[in-house]
């Protein structure tokens, strides 16, 4: 489904702030695959998402989406096909507009072509809003005409994730989605994911900095160091892994401790 | 007081409410919804009131209207290309446009400072033919305004609006989800700028002249009915809200209209919209000081007490 071939960038080349972001990072998402990844701050799991996504040009490599060459395609286009949930939950929704507002922009981008400019939605779009916002169970189906702005940031975040997936993507891009939730909700959010991902069958990744989570979520756990993905399971080997496993694996193959602090808090 | 509200005061303060509320639209437009202070707009109202009088004047009223919306529209979507293609700042963009209009619109006019229509068919005369009484020309502006305001509340309800709205409100969300944040805005200030174009060929119509310096100032006394709407009205759906604006156009007229009955000077109703509008915005943020400062005395004092 996505196919990443040597891509590699530098930001600021050639000055003494150059940050080699990415280098020569492969990976081969299969359809439905559902993969996890970790790594220390500053490894390029941003990054990755973002070459994805189209917020920079790689400076080397191919990004394959689906069989088709997205490597210079442009950002509002690839978009179309992607679903992207950031850390912060209120970059996913429009607080000024209402919650059916912001479901009928992510409904009629994704559902109509793209030259449809005058389309809206009617009555038995609404009706399906609602059903879809009484699944998150936060009351919203009943708040549908006030401005987004006034929800917390957990709703905000579902909504976030319900509008991504409103029409299936061909990929989902969790940024450490749940990471500036409250437990309670970010557990919540989380079983949405989930739900929603295999109901769906949607090819996803998600960043995480929790190890358990890395292991559980998913068929398939990838580590980044450096700009690249240093390690990569799934399978029979994944099951038999325990967080203490991942953390020595992260030691052998970076060749130092994983050193994000969040990380090691949340073990 | 009753001597203020005569009934000719009344009428004219809605006549010219209404034909202002366009260019109070066109920045609700692109202030409120796109975030951007498009400062051509006082030269776009120029390019409106001059094209839509040399049309008037070769006899087509009608299409005058929609030529100067026309012409709005080239407008907006220089400002436009200034600032999503070449990257210029859009204030910047604004009063580059808001410059070379000046020329431009002095050209419209056949290189003269001014343009009269007396004698010439307008909407107004052909309305008072048709309509008659002496509402007449409430009606042609109404029928216009109305029309724009449930277009443009439409306009806002469909995919492009919604994407427009989204455009302003946050670009982070806009850039990850397929909308192309630059045509977005472009498409916004060309709307917004028929609209003041739309306006200022009313104007030229219901005043049967056109002058080179008739749009000085016209952003901030746009921005005052749009603050005054805004601040009636506040949130809710968008027709309400495109009401409001209308409404607001309106009261800043009376506003006048009773700053001339009390023997304001002509020549300051320039400083009197200025100061209405620093008033206007400056009110919300003033209100929550004096709130503050008392809530801070109540307490200091009940613990002098206790």
């Amino acid at each position: 489904m996505l196919e990443l071939r040597h891509i590699s960038k530098t930001f600021n080349p050639g000055t003494v702030n150059e940050k080699k972001a990415l280098i020569d990072l492969n990976l081969d998402l299969k359809d439905g695959d559902f993969a996890t990844i970790v790594g220390s701050n500053g490894a390029g799991k941003s990054t990755m998402f973002n070459a994805i996504t189209g917020g920079f040009y790689v400076d080397e490599g191919e990004i394959l989406l689906d069989g088709e060459d997205i490597t210079y395609k442009k950002e509002h286009l690839r978009s179309h096909d992607i679903g992207h949930l950031f850390q912060d939950p209120l970059r996913g929704t429009a607080p000024g507009m209402t919650i059916e507002e912001n479901m009928a922009l992510a409904y009629l981008r994704a559902k109509t072509v793209r030259h449809d400019y005058f389309s809206r939605i009617n009555k038995a779009d609404k009706i399906k809003f609602r059903e879809q916002l009484a699944l998150l169970d936060m009351g919203l189906e009943d708040r549908m005409k006030q401005p987004v702005g006034l929800l917390s940031g957990g709703q905000r975040q579902a909504l976030t994730l319900l509008m991504a997936t409103m029409v299936t993507p061909k990929i989902l891009l969790l940024d450490e989605h749940t990471a500036a939730l409250d437990p309670a909700t970010a557990q919540k959010v989380l079983e949405l994911t989930k739900q929603i991902i295999a109901e769906r069958h949607i090819t996803a990744l998600m960043v995480t900095h929790n190890m358990h989570q890395a292991l559980e979520l998913g068929n398939r756990t990838l580590m980044m160091d450096a700009g690249s993905i240093i390690f990569d399971v799934s399978g029979e080997e994944r099951s038999h892994l325990t967080v203490d496993d991942l953390l020595e694996k992260f030691k052998e193959n970076a060749g130092k401790r994983l050193d994000n602090d969040r990380i090691l808090i949340s073990k | 007081m009753s001597s203020i509200f005569t009934l000719s005061i009344v009428q004219s303060a809605l006549e010219l409410g209404f034909i202002y509320s366009l260019v109070a639209l066109a920045l609700f437009i692109s202030f409120t919804i796109l975030n951007i202070a498009d400062l051509s707009t006082d030269g776009c109202f120029t390019l409106g009131c001059a094209v839509g009088a040399m049309v008037t004047l070769s006899g087509h009223p009608v299409l005058a209207l929609f030529a100067a919306m026309g012409a709005g529209v080239c407008s907006g979507f220089i400002t436009a290309f200034l600032q999503t293609k070449m990257g210029i700042e859009s204030i910047l963009a604004g009063i580059i446009v808001n410059t070379g209009l000046y020329t431009i619109n002095i050209a419209v006019m056949g290189f003269a400072s001014n343009v009269n229509l007396f004698g010439c068919d307008t909407i107004f005369s052909l309305a008072k033919e048709s309509i008659g009484g002496t509402f007449y020309k409430i009606i042609v502006v109404a029928i216009v305004v109305i029309l724009v305001a449930v277009l443009l509340s439409w306009f806002l309800g469909t995919r492009l609006g919604l994407s427009i709205r989204a455009t302003g409100n946050n670009p982070d969300m806009v850039k990850a989800s397929s909308i192309n944040p630059g045509f977005m805005i472009t498409v916004g200030l060309c709307v917004a700028n028929s609209l003041t174009g739309l306006s200022g060929a009313l104007l030229a119509q219901y005043q049967k002249s056109c002058d080179i310096n008739l749009g000085t100032g016209m952003v901030t006394i746009a921005l005052a009915s749009l603050i005054i709407g805004e601040s009636l009205i506040g949130k809710g759906s968008m027709f309400r809200r495109v009401c409001g604006v209308v409404l607001g156009s309106c009261l800043y007229r009376f506003i006048v209209a009773v700053a001339l009955r009390l023997n304001v000077p002509a020549e300051c109703l320039k400083l009197v919209s200025a100061i209405i509008v620093a008033v206007a915005i400056a009110f919300p943020y003033l209100k929550k000081r004096a709130a503050f400062t008392k809530q801070k005395s109540a307490a200091i004092r009940r613990r002098k007490e206790g």
